[in-house]
């Protein structure tokens, strides 16, 4: 009954479990809307400096989608700036690919390539979903939640996401 | 049909498909393959960064200092940062912010070096600066808390909502919320300030609220027995939203409220160690019906 500590976010240890659970997904959905891995790092530790700045106003179940608000805030700040600074593409996955250098290139064998390519191709929206969905193992409700659209926006950016990977014939060699 | 065959692939993925709609989605597409797909696809997980030297990271950036994210060549560099960060850390601040937190139980009195007392009320937060505590008597303050002030330099509480400055009194502050906060003063006479400036003087017997930011008139008699220390908690204009949050320091259950009454505002007193006479009070002087599920109290509006 007493176990609510009334401090929420500003408690330390919850700060940290929140850290714990959404770093990684907020990672991926930085880079799923183009940012470079180093990138995509740094905005996500403001993020939570975000969250650690507003602790007392943010309630601990409404923090993933502040996060993710954020994040995407953040994101447009950054892709902004980029625009400026590097006269960047139009493409927001040309981040995604940036991140590689030749050498790795090289090492890496065609699936992933392919599947890279397809992953980059795919409109912003659907990206999102799919990583979170796919490498984050989030729930489609979970996505909804964390993104603040309807679980069949969420339905509708996946099954997208898997019709782009059947229309781009991408198959697993054997 | 098309617009649900927009959504069917998605559901094939996370096994929510009925028998027909597999059928109809297995007409279309090559399913086995594109499952084979994303076998192979969960195999390549994007390179990320770290949590760990990211929580690290986060860790500098909370402290205030600089982020040794770039190693190698910046490191000499940022050891030497950190080495006079630390000088002056020890030089400025001495590392004497006192912080004392208190849940639902200890509420011991906490006795000042100045023979000052204080008495926290539950899940509340104070700190202070002991070195600078002789020449600034600066005290922030989240929560609620009760204060017996001896004679000396001013003596600060400072809330989210405002603060209060006197010289040497008795009084009890509350705040929980950046709009609202309540002070009472109990003897000798205490300065409150909203953060627009405003202020109000207020002396023994006397109460003033911040409503919506905004400090009112002073209240003249209040009535000690209305006390948190005696287990009741009186509220004035208060909206719900902040009434509930403030409850759930008392009895350490969520309360919600349905998005309609969210704003209503409450005056009344409540006590503050019987939760079901404390459903009863609010449902029947607002007309609301609660409902309770696990470790939540809802309320809403009386069918």
């Amino acid at each position: 009954m007493f176990s609510i500590f009334f401090m929420g976010v500003c408690e330390e240890l919850i700060f940290r479990r929140i850290f714990d659970r959404w770093q990684l997904p907020l990672q991926h959905f930085l880079q799923a809307r183009g940012l470079a891995m180093d990138v995509a790092a740094d905005q996500v530790q403001e993020c939570f400096m975000r969250l650690w700045k507003n602790c007392k106003t943010v309630e601990e179940e409404k923090s993933q989608s502040y996060l993710f608000t954020v994040a995407a805030r953040l994101q447009i700040d950054e892709y902004r700036k980029a625009k400026v600074r590097l006269k960047y593409s139009k493409d927001l996955a040309k981040g995604l690919q940036d991140t590689k250098d030749g050498q790795y290139l090289m090492e890496e064998d065609e699936f992933k390539l392919k599947l890279e390519n397809t992953i980059n191709s795919m409109n912003a929206g659907s990206r999102e979903v799919f990583m979170l969905s796919r490498y984050d193992k989030m729930k489609y409700k979970e996505i909804a939640e964390a993104l603040g659209i309807s679980v069949k926006a969420v339905e509708k950016r996946m099954s997208k996401a898997l019709k782009h990977f059947i229309d781009n014939k991408i198959q697993l060699n054997r | 049909m098309s617009e649900s065959h927009e959504i069917l692939l998605a559901r094939w993925l996370s096994g929510e498909l009925t028998k027909e709609e597999q059928a109809i989605l297995e007409s279309k597409y090559d399913l086995a393959s594109l499952a084979e797909t994303m076998k192979g696809q969960e195999a390549y997980v994007p390179e990320v960064a770290d949590g760990v030297s990211l929580w690290e990271g986060l860790e500098d950036k909370r402290r205030g200092g600089t982020s040794t994210k770039k190693k190698g060549k910046g490191l000499y560099f940022a050891l030497a940062a950190v080495l006079i960060g630390l000088l002056a850390y020890f030089l400025l601040s001495s590392g004497s912010i006192e912080k004392i937190q208190t849940d639902n139980k200890n509420l011991n009195p906490i006795l000042f070096a100045d023979g000052s007392e204080v008495i926290m009320g539950p899940y509340s937060h104070l700190a202070y600066d002991e070195d600078a505590y002789n020449l600034n008597r600066n005290i922030t303050l989240y929560g609620q808390a009760f204060f017996k002030v001896e004679k000396g330099v001013p003596f600060i509480v400072n809330t989210e909502a405002g603060s209060v400055e006197v010289l040497g009194t008795q009084f009890d502050v509350w705040s929980i919320d950046s709009k609202y906060m309540q002070v009472a003063c109990l003897e000798g006479s205490v300065s409150v300030k909203d953060k627009q400036g405003q202020s109000r003087n207020i002396s023994g017997g006397e109460q003033v609220y911040i409503v919506k930011g905004i400090i009112q008139e002073v209240i003249p008699n209040i009535d000690l027995e209305e006390d948190w220390r005696q287990n009741y908690r009186k509220y004035h204009s208060v909206s719900l939203e902040v009434l509930l949050k403030d409850l759930k320091r008392f009895y350490g259950v969520n309360f919600k409220s349905s998005a309609d009454v969210k704003n209503d505002q409450f005056t009344g007193v409540l006590p503050i160690n019987n939760l079901d006479n404390c459903i009863r009070f609010i449902e029947t002087s607002l007309s609301y019906e609660s409902e309770q599920s696990d470790n939540q109290i809802m309320f809403k509006h009386a069918k």
